[in-house]
């Protein structure tokens, strides 16, 4: 995914000006900045949810998982299940639901009575089922246990050798470049600069620079 | 997706309570206002057709806008649109589970009355005025649900057009078609002549079907020009 001359303004403040970025395949792209610099509006754009200046190539298969995309509670992992392979090749759906070890939740449980960890597990099945080119975590390991974070940064290592695509995280959680390797996108001044070292953008992000 | 969904959150036996409370309110009202403790069929069903028109316009919208503000407020669009969903779809699906989710308890009632007097020959108009109002509510409450992120507002909204409808029905009868089905309107008064006189030609039931495919078509016009607020609310 590319972006050309890319801006974002809301109302009247600007997020974003003339950015020009572009996004690996089959890598993670960690994105960090202060709270307010435009990450979360930057991952709603890439979906068309927010109008945006410039270009963005390489997003009709976008998707955004994150605290604006949730499944109905009411449903189990059964019905969603069988919902997904009314509409989606059974192979993946199959492959999904192994990568996540599904099976270790009881397969009747509502979504709503699930544990956080469990609830974005099911988050992912649904919407990594569909087809898509793109892949836009925002905040997905924010309030989550130690052991709920490290199964979904082990799902994700493993769906990136299968997925060919672009994954961007919006993260706050410094923990997820540990566990997850990939590029390091920083947001600052309306721009997003690509930083070359892991180290570099947590020393960035500390200082707030 | 929806039959299942409604399934399982139980909602199908708010409907059925909710529509029980209307048939016994029927029954209540002619025993304490009319002091009519033994009403006649005919009676009773003009007894629960008034509350179905005049208290379903503050008792229904509460079921019928909540199944939309539930989907928004819980952000469950992007999950619509991964399965297949558009906005149209979406709205279509939600007027037929609520249209099914009140008219089937409904139906039952009134067969229930039917069987309690061993008397049908009311039944089958009886099913019509009333799916007919149910349809019409089940479209106006829809189309606020869907364009109201916050249950409230859509509620309030609703009270303020019920209140709008009665005020230009009684002002100006050409303006009755925003209140078709209230007490003070000619379809009410016609079916009460109906009741006492046994003589068809004051049934409107042609007509009935007729404002609501018009009522249909205007809230479809309305949902289609708004349609990016299902996306907005949602997401």
């Amino acid at each position: 995914m590319k972006l050309e001359n890319y801006g974002l303004k809301i109302k009247n403040n600007i997020l974003f000006e003339n950015v020009n970025v572009l996004f690996a395949n089959r890598m993670i792209s960690h994105i960090l900045g202060n709270n307010g610099c435009g990450k979360s509006s930057f991952g709603k754009s890439c979906v068309g949810m927010l109008k945006h200046e410039g270009t963005i190539i390489g997003n009709h298969n976008a998707i955004l998982i994150g605290s604006s995309s949730n499944i109905p509670g009411e449903f189990s992992i059964r019905d969603i299940t069988q919902l997904l392979k009314k509409r989606f090749k059974h192979d993946k759906v199959t492959n999904i639901y192994q990568l996540l070890k599904l099976n270790l939740i009881p397969d009747n449980l509502a979504i709503k009575k699930m544990s956080d960890g469990q609830k974005q597990k099911v988050k992912l099945y649904v919407f990594l089922s569909a087809e898509v080119d793109v892949i836009i975590l925002d905040e997905f390991t924010t309030a989550l246990d130690k052991n709920s974070t490290l199964d979904l940064y082990n799902f994700i290592n493993e769906y990136l050798k299968i997925f060919d695509g672009v994954i961007i995280n919006i993260t706050h959680n410094l923990s997820d470049l540990e566990y997850m390797p990939g590029e390091y996108y920083y947001v600052s001044e309306r721009n997003m600069l690509k930083i070359s070292s892991k180290q570099e953008v947590i020393d960035r992000y500390i200082k707030g620079k | 997706m929806e039959i299942r969904k409604t399934i399982k959150n139980k909602y199908y036996i708010f409907c059925f309570i909710t529509t029980a409370i209307c048939f016994w309110l029927g029954y209540i009202l002619l025993a304490s206002l009319d002091k009519i403790t033994n009403p006649t069929i005919a009676e009773l069903y003009n007894s629960i057709y008034t509350v179905y028109t005049e208290f379903g316009m503050l008792i229904f919208p509460v079921l019928i806008i909540q199944t939309f503000s539930r989907d928004y407020k819980n952000k469950n669009i992007l999950f619509y649109k991964v399965m297949g969903y558009n906005w149209f779809q979406y709205f279509i699906e939600k007027l037929i589970i609520n249209f099914f989710c009140i008219s089937i308890p409904t139906i039952i009632g009134l067969l229930i009355v039917g069987i309690i007097y061993m008397d049908f020959s009311y039944l089958p108009i009886m099913v019509v005025y009333f799916e007919s109002v149910i349809c019409f509510q089940v479209l106006l409450e829809g189309l606020w649900g869907f364009l109201f992120k916050n249950m409230m507002v859509g509620y309030m909204v609703n009270f303020g057009y019920w209140l709008f409808s009665i005020i230009v029905a009684t002002a100006d009868a050409h303006l009755s078609l925003f209140a078709r089905y209230d007490a003070a309107n000619s379809v009410y008064l016609k079916l009460g002549k109906y009741f006492n006189t046994g003589n068809t030609k004051y049934l409107t039931i042609g007509e009935n079907i007729g404002y609501s495919i018009g009522v249909f078509g205007v809230v479809l016009c309305i949902v289609y020009i708004f349609r990016r607020r299902w996306e907005k609310n949602g997401i």
